[in-house]
């Protein structure tokens, strides 16, 4: 009976806490792939916008998910990889363009702290999650025992669009584009209890984009 | 059944709190920053450095109307920022306590001060950013004691509030991180634009025969 009532309150944990996700991965390739090693992977937010910047948790994500796991690939971090080159990969410096890369990668400092950091791929990441469409209204009162009771009914539609660029270092070339789309309605039925069914959009994006950057790197 | 609703009431009321004290953006914090070294090719040039009181101790207090009180102690920030830039961008670079102290061999003399310092908050500019700008002053003088140029230099930070948890001290890790982005911005614009003011370009080249 124990084992039952377990059953069926983790069926209904892992119901109240996720909701359906639709993903959509798609990809370009440019150049071949294939890494060594001794070899790592730079895996950067870019940051240059005044608005709708790739977040830090998302770049973390991805950065986490592509270290980890089968096809697992070493990956230097956001921070760690700007430090090492700073000042030329903040965000009023960073390259946005492949000729600005092939102009950094000339000067000789640069080439040689490309090579102690022993990064072969810079990944950049651009996009945004956005919640979309909500509709509905949920409110929570004290009720007359004392206790708090919500009623209502609240959804949304979470929106994850993310890109990652490949660049080649070592060739200075691009070598592919990949990109990530997930999609969710989260809803929030409220009867005393509210009961959230939330569709995690960016953490399936960022699943589905890191297990892509590990096989097109792969080959 | 009353110690029940106690409880429940004292959980509310707390609930209701600490939502009212994640609503207020009050920040209050010494900014902890360090800067990597640049990975820049030093100029010829020796120089040295005199920190005014002004930048070693610089607080920033504004009272922002329906926001809070807002305070960063920036002690000890610029210092560190100025002086680890100066030593990878000149081929020699001291610090000194006053202007008669300046070794013989040095070329010049640099002096960085903060003009302005300006923080927004999301909520004013309806955006999800923290931002900070500090301006700051650099004078540049030759070893008789000739201003050779000086001129501001600005900088920027942004900070995006979804990347820190409500109802916590957010407000404050986010300007916390928005000032010392400033200050990492403050130092590449530094590093790369230095030798490139044409005063400073013209100064360079006299001193080491180079024609531009």
């Amino acid at each position: 009976m124990n084992g039952r009532a377990l059953n069926l309150a983790v069926i209904l944990a892992v119901l109240v806490s996720t909701g359906c996700v639709s993903s959509t991965i798609q990809q370009v390739r440019q150049g071949e792939t294939g890494i060594q090693g001794h070899e790592a992977i730079a895996i950067l937010g870019r940051r240059h916008k005044n608005r709708d910047e790739t977040r830090q948790n998302f770049v973390e994500c991805v950065a986490n998910k592509t270290s980890s796991g089968s096809e697992a690939v070493s990956v230097m971090g956001d921070k760690a990889f700007l430090d090492s080159l700073f000042p030329w990969f903040e965000p009023r410096t960073a390259p946005l363009e492949l000729d600005e890369l092939r102009r950094l990668v000339a000067r000789p400092e640069i080439a040689q702290r490309i090579k102690e950091v022993g990064v072969r791929y810079i990944v950049w990441i651009e996009g945004t999650t956005e919640r979309r469409d909500q509709a509905g209204t949920l409110q929570c009162a004290v009720a007359s025992g004392g206790l708090p009771a919500c009623f209502g009914f609240l959804s949304w539609e979470g929106a994850s669009d993310y890109e990652a660029t490949i660049w080649d270092i070592s060739n200075q070339i691009t070598v592919g584009k990949l990109s990530s789309e997930a999609r969710g309605v989260s809803f929030v039925p409220a009867v005393i209890v509210p009961l959230p069914f939330i569709a995690r959009v960016q953490a399936s994006a960022c699943s589905t984009l890191a297990d892509q950057i590990k096989s097109f790197i792969a080959g | 059944m009353y110690p029940t609703r106690l409880i429940a009431m004292c959980a509310l009321t707390s609930v209701a709190i600490a939502l009212l004290a994640g609503c207020g953006a009050s920040a209050k914090f010494r900014l902890d920053f360090s800067v990597p070294k640049p990975v820049i090719s030093p100029l010829p040039i020796r120089i040295a450095t005199y920190f005014p009181p002004q930048i070693r101790t610089h607080i920033y207090e504004e009272k922002i109307e329906n926001h809070g009180d807002f305070r960063i102690d920036m002690t000890g920030a610029h210092e560190v920022l100025f002086s680890t830039v100066f030593d990878s961008l000149f081929e020699q670079y001291v610090e000194v306590e006053n202007f008669e102290e300046v070794p013989a061999e040095m070329h010049g003399i640099i002096s960085p001060s903060v003009q302005e310092v300006q923080i927004t908050l999301p909520q004013q500019t309806r955006s999800d950013y923290y931002e900070v700008w500090i301006r700051y002053q650099l004078q540049l003088w030759d070893r008789s004691g000739q201003l050779i140029h000086s001129w501001p230099l600005a900088a920027y930070g942004k900070a995006n509030k979804n990347n820190y948890p409500t109802l916590s001290r957010a407000s404050a890790a986010a300007l916390h991180d928005a000032t010392e982005f400033a200050l990492r911005d403050a130092a590449a614009s530094m590093s790369f634009y230095f030798a490139k003011e044409p005063q400073v370009q013209s100064w360079i080249d006299s001193l080491t025969g180079t024609t531009s």
